[in-house]
């Protein structure tokens, strides 16, 4: 019978200076022994994480999509027109409630169109209620996100107004769709394993994802950073040293630089806006959205289109009727974008919205919304937001797009 | 690529399991294409620059070693001049133009200014030292690296490639000499490193930084208490900083079999200034001593010569750190404090009064020690003004308030403010108990350091519930993205 053949003395002495008895290594080795523990550990928590005292709608950090969630939890009846958009809805919004109500409205808190309820109320004589999605930076995978999976059930509304603009659909700045708050927050509250691989083209990203499948506490991290925040502020009410640990007590100077530091996490008491000032000077961020626009990233605008086509089919499936608003921007702002871009994104959304029958406000008329009523390049001011939601609820009594 | 990243994750264990399963006459190919590899994941251009200094360097300790005593010199200088000016034109161009413009400007010349972008490569200050290092040693008579395969290795080697340790290559160099052999005990050690310097670096350095950042950023809002634990903040966000990427290096190297120098020996626990420079970046202090301050004179000259020689080894010390006003004068701070302490200790060695005599009796008991400790930490805090403010000026004014000299600040005080966090498990007021744990954290190791049985007599399970804690820590904490370490930007 044939045996194997066996290794000579000088082969053999070779062969244990690569790899010195594999039994000897992983018997002497801690660092193995840890490894080993971890994997317990690991599969332990797998196994009891729904014992685990955490509420998936809290967070370690309070974004602005978070604050949202808490706010649209919180409603006793679930809204009819849905606001949802970067933060150009988000400033036409507050501004225009501010500047109607004379009165700073609070970003953190605020989620509503006081000024739309009532222009809609004085044109159609109906009330709608309102409740605003619209958070900082939102892309159109965010909007997709926040539609497919939060507004269902019986929080599904019966319209959603979207206000988009370019930036919505391509973002140089932006590494991928996971990367945003509203991505990593829905993540934790609900299943977004269909987009996973879609929202992380990159490798690295991919690979980030598929240790956080094979660790489910790297996957889980945020939660248990929830659980550490939570004890240190159980620990402190307990030492009564401070008293609010929910509100922002620190300088403006050091909230601007937590702002680029810590971009998603923001106290109840840190943004207002106030009503329209013609004295505000205008604040030049052509630099912001010059990095932004960078080039034409045809694969990411793509990408973004896809799921706008997905959000209007889900809105279909669900009998939301999907109304696209088309954001006012400054001149200046379009002349920062790659040449032919916004009349590319403009005839996109526009073909789209035809073939789904989704009606499309075109609402940038630089004779109507002229420069005093801008903030900004790309956000209006009080001003400018009264004027869009006057606009907005003329249009929609006109047509018929508030019938169902 | 960072140390704390996912891409090194793959590539570490990659590079790791091509080494020990590829035979003996592969494996500095391996690393060496590795460290290549590593230096081009940033920006594959400036590859380049290492690989033609690596062979400038190269032949330049041929033709060092083989010339004529003559001319031994001149090879030796241009060997020098080459590295420094690579060094000068990428580091200092910006510096040295701004510094032109403002000395011209009240003569009523304009300079312009220089009509390119510069980017700094990674690792230059590093590896220039480690050229001028080995180009200097064969001047004064060691052996070249025969071969260039080596010598390219000893020049790149990604662990220590952009910040350190710098290494000698009479230490480096040996260890090739006879094939490497797996060690368990050195993979354990290296990943228990690798782990220890992830947790400095994510747990605490990182979070330091950002409450560094709120102080050092508007001084004018805080007082005098505020801003002293914004600067021992600080002194601990740089050491754990830095520590946490010479022990990620260490680590790293050691699962290869290999040793690099040691960087840090508990600076904070340094009795007097000289000793602080015994133990804080090690590498560099002894480079510059080997290659500055011995060259100058050394300590073989007048007392004055003496004092002059530390002032310049440390004022360019300084410079190193950086093309700015600041580090030079960090580095004048230094070296004035190293030229004062070298009189103070004459005179104590010296003086036969009986103050002289008492001093000494105090600063040799224990709690002289504890007081010469806490006065050297203090001193060094002082220094690290210079060192993270962003300009002269700047700090400058936060020293009048850690003095009083200064108006008090609006009140605001810093422990009592709240700044929400993410990712971060520090909370501002938290700073009340990060502050003295990491302080006890360096008188704790100093204790084991005079332990070291206890470390190496601890059982298997104890020094795997440690590697376990600290891999749970990194994993939970680790952020999303992550500043950079700090002397990466050297």
């Amino acid at each position: 019978m044939a045996t194997a053949p066996t290794l000579n003395k000088s082969e053999a002495a070779a062969e244990n200076a690569v790899v010195p008895g594999r039994k000897k290594f992983i018997a002497s080795s801690f660092v193995v022994l840890a490894l080993a523990f971890f994997i317990i550990l690991d599969i332990s928590a797998r196994a009891t994480f729904k014992d685990w005292p955490i509420d998936h709608f809290n967070s370690p950090n309070r974004s602005w999509t978070w604050w949202t969630m808490q706010d649209f939890r919180a409603q006793k009846e679930k809204p009819q027109i849905v606001l949802m958009g970067s933060s150009l809805m988000l400033m036409a919004l507050h501004g225009g409630d501010a500047t109607l109500l004379q009165f700073p409205q609070n970003n953190a808190l605020h989620h509503k169109s006081v000024l739309l309820e009532q222009c809609l109320e004085n044109l159609l004589h109906k009330h709608y209620n309102t409740f605003s999605f619209s958070i900082a930076g939102q892309m159109v995978s965010d909007a997709y996100s926040i539609c497919s999976h939060v507004l269902d059930g019986k929080a599904k509304p019966d319209f959603i107004i979207y206000g988009i603009a370019p930036r919505d659909f391509m973002d140089n700045t932006l590494p991928n769709p996971a990367s945003t708050e509203t991505f990593k927050y829905l993540s934790r509250v609900s299943d977004l394993s269909e987009i996973a691989m879609r929202a992380r083209p990159s490798f690295w990203d991919r690979f980030d994802y598929w240790v956080g499948n094979v660790s489910f506490l790297y996957a889980h991290r945020a939660d248990l950073l929830y659980l550490q925040h939570h004890y240190v502020r159980v620990l402190f009410s307990h030492l009564h040293w401070i008293d609010d640990l929910n509100s922002v007590h620190a300088p403006m100077e050091l909230r601007k630089i937590a702002m680029f530091e810590l971009p998603e996490d923001n106290g109840a008491n840190e943004v207002f806006t106030g009503p329209y000032n013609p004295a505000m000077k205008f604040i030049d961020n052509a630099s912001e959205y010059k990095a932004r626009y960078r080039s034409f990233n045809k694969k990411l605008f793509e990408d973004q289109q896809s799921y706008l086509a997905d959000m209007m089919k889900i809105c279909d499936q669900r009998h939301i009727r999907l109304i696209l608003v088309n954001m006012p921007v400054t001149a200046s702002n379009v002349k920062l974008m790659p040449p032919g871009f916004y009349d590319h994104y403009l005839q996109t959304v526009k073909s789209m919205a035809t073939s789904h029958q989704d009606k499309l406000i075109d609402l940038n008329d630089p004779t109507v919304f002229t420069d005093d009523c801008f903030m900004d390049s790309v956000h209006l001011n009080g001003k400018g937001g009264v004027k869009f939601f006057k606009n907005l609820a003329a249009d929609l009594s006109t047509s018929d797009a508030l019938s169902q | 690529m960072l140390f704390n990243s996912l891409k090194y994750l793959v590539f570490l264990p990659t590079v790791f399991a091509l080494f020990w399963l590829m035979p003996q006459r592969f494996r500095t190919p391996i690393l060496l294409i590795a460290s290549y590899v590593f230096y081009m994941s940033w920006r594959p251009i400036f590859v380049f620059l290492i690989l033609g200094l690596t062979i400038i360097n190269f032949f330049f300790g041929k033709w060092i070693h083989k010339a004529e005593a003559d001319k031994k010199k001149l090879m030796l200088t241009l060997a020098v001049v080459t590295n420094l000016a690579t060094l000068g034109f990428f580091k200092y161009a910006y510096f040295f133009n701004d510094a032109l413009a403002q000395m011209l400007h009240p003569l009523g010349i304009t300079v312009a200014k220089l009509p390119f972008d510069i980017v700094l490569p990674l690792g230059i200050s590093f590896f220039v030292f480690e050229f001028i290092h080995y180009v200097t040693d064969i001047y004064r008579g060691s052996e070249p690296i025969p071969s260039f395969i080596n010598f390219a290795l000893f020049a790149s080697f990604f662990p220590t490639q952009i910040a350190g340790p710098i290494k000698r290559f009479q230490d480096f160099i040996p260890q090739f000499s006879s094939p490497v052999k797996f060690d368990v005990k050195n993979f354990d050690d290296g990943i228990a490193l690798i782990l220890l310097g992830l947790c400095k670096k994510v747990l605490i350095a990182d979070n330091l930084a950002f409450f560094v950042t709120g102080g050092y950023s508007h001084p004018e809002l805080f007082n005098s208490m505020d801003l002293w634990i914004y600067t021992w903040s600080f002194a601990f966000q740089i050491y754990f900083d830095f520590s946490g990427y010479t022990d990620i290096a260490r680590g790293s190297a050691l699962l290869f079999g290999y040793k690099v120098p040691i960087n840090f020996n508990l600076p904070y626990l340094a009795s007097n200034i000289s000793d602080f420079w015994r133990r804080w970046h090690i590498s560099l202090s002894t480079w510059l001593r080997d290659y500055l301050f011995i060259p100058l004179g050394g300590s073989r000259c007048s007392r004055l010569a003496i004092a002059r020689n530390m002032l310049i080894t440390m004022t360019l010390g300084g410079l190193w750190h950086g093309a700015s006003s600041h580090f030079l004068v960090w580095g004048v701070f230094h070296g004035c404090l190293l030229a004062a302490h070298r009189e103070f200790k004459l005179w104590r060695e010296k003086s036969n009064t009986s103050l002289a005599k008492a001093v000494s009796s105090f600063l040799d008991s224990k709690p002289g020690n504890v007081v010469s400790i806490l006065l050297t930490f203090q001193t060094v805090c002082i220094g690290w003004v210079f060192f993270r403010a962003e300009t002269v000026a700047v700090a400058c004014k936060i020293l009048s308030k850690l003095f009083f000299i200064d108006a008090p600040g609006k009140g605001m005080e810093a422990l009592h403010m709240v700044l929400p966090s993410i990712n971060y498990p520090l909370i501002y007021p938290c700073i009340y108990f990060i502050l003295p744990a990491v302080a006890l954290s360096h008188i704790f190791m100093g204790w084991l350091q005079r332990h070291p049985v206890l470390i190496e007599r601890s059982p298997k399970l104890a020094k795997a519930g440690w590697c376990l804690a600290m891999m749970l820590l990194i994993v939970i904490f680790s952020p999303d993205k992550s500043p950079r370490f700090i002397y990466f930007q050297f």
